[in-house]
């Protein structure tokens, strides 16, 4: 499970054939400070490591039409329940979706997380395909939505690469038309499976609270208008 | 000159002359019997200028010249009426009374007179009538004796010497007379059927010198008690002696001015009160050299001027005015003529000031004004318009405003006025048509096509003429604005937070409880569907529920039904209608308002 580079030409190829289709509709481009209380769940012959942080980033994203694509990176600690050895996190994402209904996106991810601690360095790289159900509640924009993203590209420095990279969220979020604010909260957890050989597994969850302002683009003139 | 000539020939009235008035009377019965073979000698007998040149002698001329067109004597009816027309200035064939072809000859006998006018300096001619002068015979020219050995060439082949006649068919001949030692004198003479004429000449040295005179007002110049003309005189010959001139204004304002004439001296007398200025020194030089009596040079110098590039935009109804006067004091009738319809063309409003043009001159420029296709319109350049007042003065309700507009026209006709829109297609309204004579005072409504007012921009106004010599138009651009008016503003809406609220939430049916739930919980299963218990240490995470928690009860509240209050309504209801109906009736006030408003015009004229 390697050959990053070709899953990101993938991703750049697939919003180039979109893109041009997405810009002419209203444009919105929302920045997003995220707060997000990661758990990592390791096992290593049977042992079990669980380890809790904060990170804290930003993620920038345009929306355009049916097309959405965004950007994000989160730096923080992560501590382990039975070890005094903190791990520095750092994870940077790329995303794209594009909305084939009005309740159902297909969605592709490229993630780049590091952690690094006085035990060494890892690196995971991830790339995904899945896919996405909203759902709006109604009221001021309130929205729930439910992913679900299979890796078959995965690859971490230092160790053999995990079998199955599995990946499923679930979010509520709060955008108000009339303002250019919004209030999110998502739960994501990623589920790596390792060759039976190595003993391995581990589980990823990430609560997120996301705070954006964004401005919308119509007919040439930018507002501050709501994010959604 | 020429009323000399008709007064001369009055104080020489023979006896016989009341014989031919009589004779002109049975004429007269003869062509109104259409007896036009017995009416020819008798309008002729009786044509005799010492009869006295009355209503009753210029209408024999033109019945004579009506009874030899119809006759086929083309040429003897032209002789007559040039002969009329060099006689009598006044002279004009009334185009009402006669048939085309008699006004067609009128106006080639005048243009023909107009083409040979004699020196203007010493000859008489005189006519001695036949006791009964007979159309088909030959008439005489005479040349009066002399103190000098005078000799006379008439046409090409004929020569006369002092108190010499000649018999010649009638018509008109050029005749020269000179003598040795004196400067030559043209002239074009009628030769009438059986009438003498006799060309009476005094001679000027050769040496003779040019006199220029300019007044201003205008004045009648006389020399040594003798009637010369009116002013502005330029290029008069004058023997070189001492001379007293003798200028008189219409006012009766004179003055005597002492001479002395060198040989082939030039003499330049100027007597200006009043001075016409431009604010262009270019102008201004050449109408003081005009006014200094320097004829020539003015004339160059205005010439130059109005044919420059880019044309003259002020002073050039003056330049014009008096090129014109100028050129007609040179004798140049033609280019003068020329100006003067350029005058009319240039500025159709321009009236010559009574002191500015002498008579002759006048008389010109009207004859040329009522021939020229020339129309103008002018307006306030500013003007505040209150639709007020002029509901009041015309008791009715008026949608639009009086302009008040002048119109000129060179020749008289019927003016059209137009108001051209540009919004929301180009077209034009037809505002009003009047016959105009020369300048007219009018105002008109500024109306839409539709009747309604005129709404503040930009628009032309365009006059235009139709003739019988042609069309002209002139356009105006006018401006228009609404002067600012207090108009009220309208209420605002009524604020969300000061309407009673029309609905209320009802508790939530147990079908939505339950699909509610059911979201909350799909949303929790997503996120367990991968957990581990084992790995993470839980069955159920926490966030998950945090997030299936927050989607159930984010549907329920967002699914309450709500119930209308129906008191509420109603007292919300009136309290918007009553905004509605306040705003309205501002909204009324404002149009009335807005209506009434003063507007402003400002007309700017179309290059």
């Amino acid at each position: 499970m390697t050959r990053i580079p070709g899953a990101i030409r993938s991703v750049s190829a697939l919003a180039s054939l979109l893109m041009p289709s997405a810009a002419l509709h209203a444009q919105v481009v929302s920045a997003r400070a995220v707060v997000t209380a990661p758990k990592s769940s390791v096992r290593f012959a049977d042992v079990v490591e669980r380890s809790n942080g904060v990170l804290a980033g930003l993620e920038v994203r345009l929306q355009a039409g049916r097309l959405t694509l965004s950007g994000s990176g989160t730096r923080g600690r992560l501590t382990p329940e039975n070890s005094p050895i903190a791990r520095t996190l750092g994870e940077v994402s790329l995303a794209g979706r594009y909305d084939v209904l009005s309740w159902l996106g297909a969605e592709t991810r490229y993630v780049v997380r590091a952690a690094k601690s006085a035990a060494g360095y890892q690196r995971w790289e991830v790339f995904g395909l899945g896919a996405r159900v909203l759902r709006e509640l109604g009221g001021p924009g309130v929205r729930a939505s439910a992913g679900l993203v299979y890796s078959p590209v995965a690859h971490v420095t230092a160790i053999e690469d995990p079998t199955l990279a599995l990946s499923a969220d679930v979010g509520i979020s709060l955008a108000p038309e009339a303002f250019p604010l919004l209030i999110g909260l998502n739960y994501r957890t990623e589920r790596y499976r390792f060759p039976s050989a190595a003993g391995r597994s581990e589980q990823f969850e990430a609560l997120t609270l996301v705070v954006g302002l964004g401005v919308r683009r119509q007919r040439g003139r930018w507002t501050l208008r709501g994010v959604r | 000159m020429r009323k000399l000539l008709a007064l001369m020939a009055l104080a020489a009235a023979p006896a016989w002359a009341q014989t031919g008035r009589r004779a002109l009377e049975a004429g007269t019965e003869r062509y109104q019997l259409a007896d036009y073979q017995g009416a020819v000698p008798l309008l002729s007998a009786g044509l005799d200028p010492a009869a006295g040149l009355d209503d009753l002698w210029m209408r024999g001329v033109q019945r004579l010249a009506d009874v030899l067109l119809v006759l086929r004597q083309d040429s003897l009816a032209a002789t007559w009426l040039r002969w009329a027309v060099r006689l009598a200035p006044d002279f004009d064939v009334d185009e009402e009374v006669m048939p085309p072809a008699v006004a067609r000859a009128g106006r080639a006998a005048r243009a023909f007179v107009e083409a040979t006018p004699p020196d203007r300096f010493g000859t008489v001619t005189t006519f001695q009538w036949g006791a009964a002068p007979r159309p088909a015979a030959e008439g005489t020219i005479r040349l009066a004796p002399a103190d000098v050995p005078l000799s006379a060439r008439i046409g090409s082949d004929q020569f006369l010497r002092g108190a010499e006649s000649r018999r010649l068919p009638p018509g008109s001949y050029q005749v020269v007379v000179s003598a040795p030692g004196y400067l030559p004198s043209r002239l074009t003479v009628e030769v009438l059927p059986g009438v003498a004429t006799i060309v009476g000449v005094s001679l000027l040295p050769e040496t003779a010198g040019f006199l220029y005179v300019t007044a201003r007002p205008w004045a009648v110049l006389s020399i040594n008690g003798e009637w010369i003309g009116y002013t502005p005189t330029a290029g008069h010959r004058l023997a070189p002696l001492n001379h007293v001139l003798h200028l008189e204004r219409p006012t009766g304002e004179a003055t005597d001015v002492p001479i002395a004439v060198p040989d082939r001296g030039h003499v330049r007398v100027s007597w200006v009160t009043k001075r016409d200025t431009t604010g262009d020194p270019r102008i201004d030089g050449a109408l003081a050299a005009l006014d200094s009596a320097q004829t020539e040079r003015g004339v160059e110098l205005l010439r130059s001027l109005l044919g420059a590039q880019p044309p003259l935009t002020t002073g050039r109804t003056i330049a014009l005015a008096r090129l014109a006067e100028a050129t007609w004091s040179l004798g140049e009738k033609d280019s003068a003529r020329a100006h003067l319809r350029q005058l009319v063309q240039t500025d159709p409003f321009y009236l010559p000031p009574a002191d500015a043009f002498n008579p002759e001159l006048r008389a010109a420029y009207w004859a040329v004004r009522r021939e020229t296709p020339a129309v103008a319109i002018r307006a306030p350049r500013d003007t505040v318009l209150d639709p007020t007042s002029i509901v009041r003065r015309l008791s009715q309700p008026s949608a639009g405003l009086a302009l008040p507009l002048e119109v000129a026209v060179g020749q008289p006709g019927v003016v059209r006025i137009f108001l051209r829109f540009s919004d929301p297609r180009p077209h034009d309204s037809l505002l009003t048509v009047f016959a105009v004579d020369s300048v007219a005072g009018t105002s008109v409504q500024l109306v839409t096509a539709d009747g309604s007012g005129l709404t503040p921009g930009a628009y032309t106004l365009e006059g235009e003429v139709a003739t019988s010599g042609g069309s002209a138009r002139d356009l105006l651009q006018l401006a228009v604005e609404r002067l600012p008016v207090d108009t009220a503003a309208h209420l605002p809406p009524i604020p969300r937070d000061e309407l009673e609220p029309e609905t209320e939430k009802t508790p939530p049916p147990p079908r939505t409880i339950l699909r509610s739930l059911a979201l909350g919980v799909l949303a929790m299963i997503v996120p367990m569907a991968l957990n581990d218990a084992d790995l993470s240490g839980r069955w159920i995470p926490a966030p998950a529920g945090l997030i299936g928690g927050s989607v159930a009860l984010a549907s329920i509240v967002s699914s309450l039904p709500e119930a209308p209050i129906p008191e509420n309504i109603r007292a919300n209801g009136w309290r918007r209608t009553r905004w509605e109906e306040q705003n309205r009736r501002i909204a009324a006030e404002n149009g009335v308002r807005l209506r009434r408003a003063a507007i402003r015009i400002r007309t700017t004229r179309v290059p």
